[in-house]
C-alpha cells in the first residue's frame, strides 16, 4: 500500500469517524465541486387547477398553501391529510410540522419557555429538541394524549380488541401475584427490519440502517433527510407496537408454537372474540393466530382465557404503555 | 384622516386609510422602513396581489380594524378550526380559486388574523372527509403506492377511531 493509499485510508477513516465534520485533512486534489442533483422527492403534485375557478395558482404557490392549511391542522386530522399524496404526506412528516404541533397542543399559552404541568418530564419541551423526526412525531404524538382534551377522551374511553388485529406477535410474558396472573402480550405493526425484540426481555434495538453516516448535508439543512438524522434517542422504535394486557385468575401456558417457533414463523392476530360465560358472571378471552411465513398450510393458533378478570389494549401512545413495556 | 395608495399587481390603485393599510405587515414595513408614510403622493407596489383580491383583503382588513393585533401567544395557543365568525364566514364563500389566492396574499401581505381564518377554513372543510373526497374537492392526483400508503397510515395510526 503505498504513502497516498494509507493517506487516503487515514482521511477517509477521519472523516467517517467524525461524520464529515472534520475535513481539515482533506488534500487540496480532493476538493471539487460536483453538480449535485436536486432530489424529486419535492416535485409538487400534478397541476390541481382550482375547481371553478379561473385563477390559476401557479404550482409553486400551491404548496405555499397547502403548507399553510398543514400548518392549521387539528392532531386528529393528521392521518386523513397525510393519506391525500405524496406532498401532504411529506408535509405531516417534517420537523417543522411537528414543532408547530406541539407549540400549538402542547405548550401553555404566555409560557412558551416553562414547564406544561400536565406532561411528563419525558414530553417537556426540552426534550424535543436535538431528536431525530420520528422520534419528535413520536412525542408529540405522546403529548397529545395527555393534553389535547379531544384524543384524552379517547383513552377514557379505552381501546377495543380491534387495535390487536393483523399485528404480529412479538412476546409474551406472565406475572403472578396473589390470586391473579398478569399476561402481556406485544403486538407489532412493524416490519422486522424495523424493530427487533428480544424475546423475554422485550429489549428493542435499532438497526443499522438508522445508525448511517449522515454526507447530505445540504439536504439535512434543508430539512429532507429528517430520515437520516444522526441521533442517539430512539423514542420512536416502540411505534407500531401494542400491548394486550389479560388478568385472569388461572394459569394459562402459551402454546408451544408461539413460545418455540419464533425463527421461522411470523404469526399475526388473525381473530379475537370477547364472549360471555354461561353463568353470565365473567367473560371469556380467544385469541387467534395465523403464521403468515407458512404459506403452504396457514398454521393457526388459538389462545383461550376463561373467566378473565379484565383485560386492557395498550397502544404505544398510552400513557400507561411504558409501564408494561420496558 | 390620512390615506395611502396601494397598487396592485393589475395596476389599479387603492386610496386607502392608512391604518387599514396597516394591518398589514409588509405594508406597514414598507411605509415604515422607506418613509413613505410622510409622503402623500408615494405608491406601495402589492405585485404579488391582483385588485380582486386586494379589493377582498382590504374589505377584511376595514372590518377587523379594531381588532387586537395577535400576540405571539395568541398565536401558540390551542385553537380550534370551528370558531370561525358568521360574518368572516360569509366573507370566505367564495370559490377555492380565490379563497387559495385569499391565503397567499395573506401571506404575502403578513395579515396574521386573515391567513388564520382562511387557512382554518380550508381545515374545516378537510374535516370529517376521506382523503378520496379530499382529493376529490380540491383536484388532487392519487400518487401513492400501496406500500406507501399503508406506511402513511401506520405513522399516523394513533388518529383512528376504531
Amino acid at each position: 500500500m503505498s504513502l497516498d493509499d494509507d493517506s487516503a485510508e487515514y482521511i477517509h477513516q477521519k472523516l467517517y469517524r467524525s461524520k464529515g465534520k472534520c475535513a481539515i485533512y482533506a488534500r487540496q486534489t480532493d476538493v471539487y465541486v460536483e453538480p449535485k442533483l436536486k432530489s424529486s422527492t419535492n416535485a409538487r403534485i400534478p397541476a390541481a387547477t382550482m375547481a371553478g375557478s379561473s385563477n390559476a395558482i401557479d404550482i409553486g404557490a400551491e404548496h405555499d398553501v397547502w403548507f399553510h392549511i398543514a400548518m392549521r391542522l387539528d392532531p386528529e386530522d393528521v392521518q386523513t391529510f397525510g393519506l391525500v399524496c405524496k406532498q401532504f404526506a411529506q408535509m405531516v412528516n417534517s420537523r417543522v410540522f411537528w414543532r408547530n404541533m406541539y407549540r400549538r397542543y402542547c405548550l401553555k399559552s404566555g409560557s412558551s419557555k416553562a414547564w406544561n404541568l400536565q406532561l411528563p418530564a419525558q414530553l417537556q419541551l426540552e426534550q424535543t429538541r436535538n431528536c431525530d423526526m420520528k422520534t419528535l412525531r413520536s412525542l408529540v404524538t405522546e403529548a397529545f394524549f395527555y393534553c389535547y382534551r379531544p384524543l384524552k377522551e379517547r383513552l377514557e374511553l379505552g381501546y377495543s380488541l380491534d387495535w390487536l388485529l393483523q399485528r404480529s406477535f412479538v412476546s409474551c410474558t406472565q406475572n403472578k401475584y396473589p390470586c391473579l396472573w398478569i399476561v402481556c402480550y406485544t403486538l407489532s405493526n412493524q416490519q422486522s427490519n424495523h424493530i427487533q425484540f428480544r424475546h423475554g426481555e422485550q429489549e428493542v434495538k435499532a438497526t443499522n440502517d438508522e445508525i448511517e453516516v449522515v454526507n447530505d448535508w445540504e439536504a439535512l439543512a434543508n430539512d429532507e433527510a429528517n430520515s437520516s438524522l444522526p441521533s442517539y434517542n430512539y423514542e420512536h422504535r416502540h411505534e407500531g407496537v401494542v400491548l394486550l394486557i389479560v388478568l385472569c385468575r388461572q394459569y394459562m401456558p402459551l402454546p408451544l408454537q408461539l413460545l418455540y417457533n419464533q425463527q421461522q414463523s411470523r404469526f399475526r392476530v388473525k381473530a379475537t372474540r370477547e364472549m360471555l360465560c354461561t353463568d353470565m358472571r365473567a367473560k371469556n378471552l380467544e385469541l387467534d393466530f395465523v403464521d403468515d411465513n407458512n404459506s403452504n398450510s396457514k398454521l393457526s393458533v388459538t389462545v383461550k382465557y376463561s373467566r378473565i378478570e379484565k383485560y386492557k389494549v395498550l397502544p404505544w401512545w398510552h400513557p400507561d404503555f411504558k409501564k408494561f413495556f420496558k | 384622516m390620512p390615506t395611502i395608495k396601494l397598487q396592485s399587481s393589475d395596476e389599479e390603485i387603492f386610496d386607502t386609510d392608512i391604518q387599514i393599510a396597516k394591518c398589514s405587515g409588509t405594508i406597514r414595513t414598507m411605509l415604515e422602513d422607506c418613509g413613505m408614510e410622510e409622503d402623500e403622493n408615494a405608491i406601495v407596489p402589492l405585485p404579488n396581489v391582483n385588485s380582486t383580491i386586494l379589493r377582498k383583503v382590504l374589505t377584511w382588513a376595514n372590518y377587523h380594524k379594531d381588532d387586537p393585533q395577535p400576540t405571539e401567544d395568541d398565536e401558540s395557543k390551542e385553537k380550534r378550526t370551528d370558531d370561525i365568525t358568521s360574518w368572516d364566514a360569509d366573507f370566505l364563500k367564495v370559490d377555492q380559486g380565490t379563497l387559495f389566492e385569499l391565503i397567499l396574499a395573506a401571506n404575502y401581505l403578513d395579515i396574521k388574523g386573515l391567513l388564520e381564518l382562511t387557512c382554518k377554513t380550508v381545515a374545516n372543510m378537510i374535516k370529517g372527509k376521506t382523503p378520496e373526497d379530499i382529493r376529490k374537492t380540491f383536484n388532487i392526483k392519487k400518487d401513492f403506492t400501496p406500500a406507501e400508503e399503508e406506511q402513511v397510515r401506520k405513522e399516523n395510526e394513533w388518529c383512528e377511531e376504531k
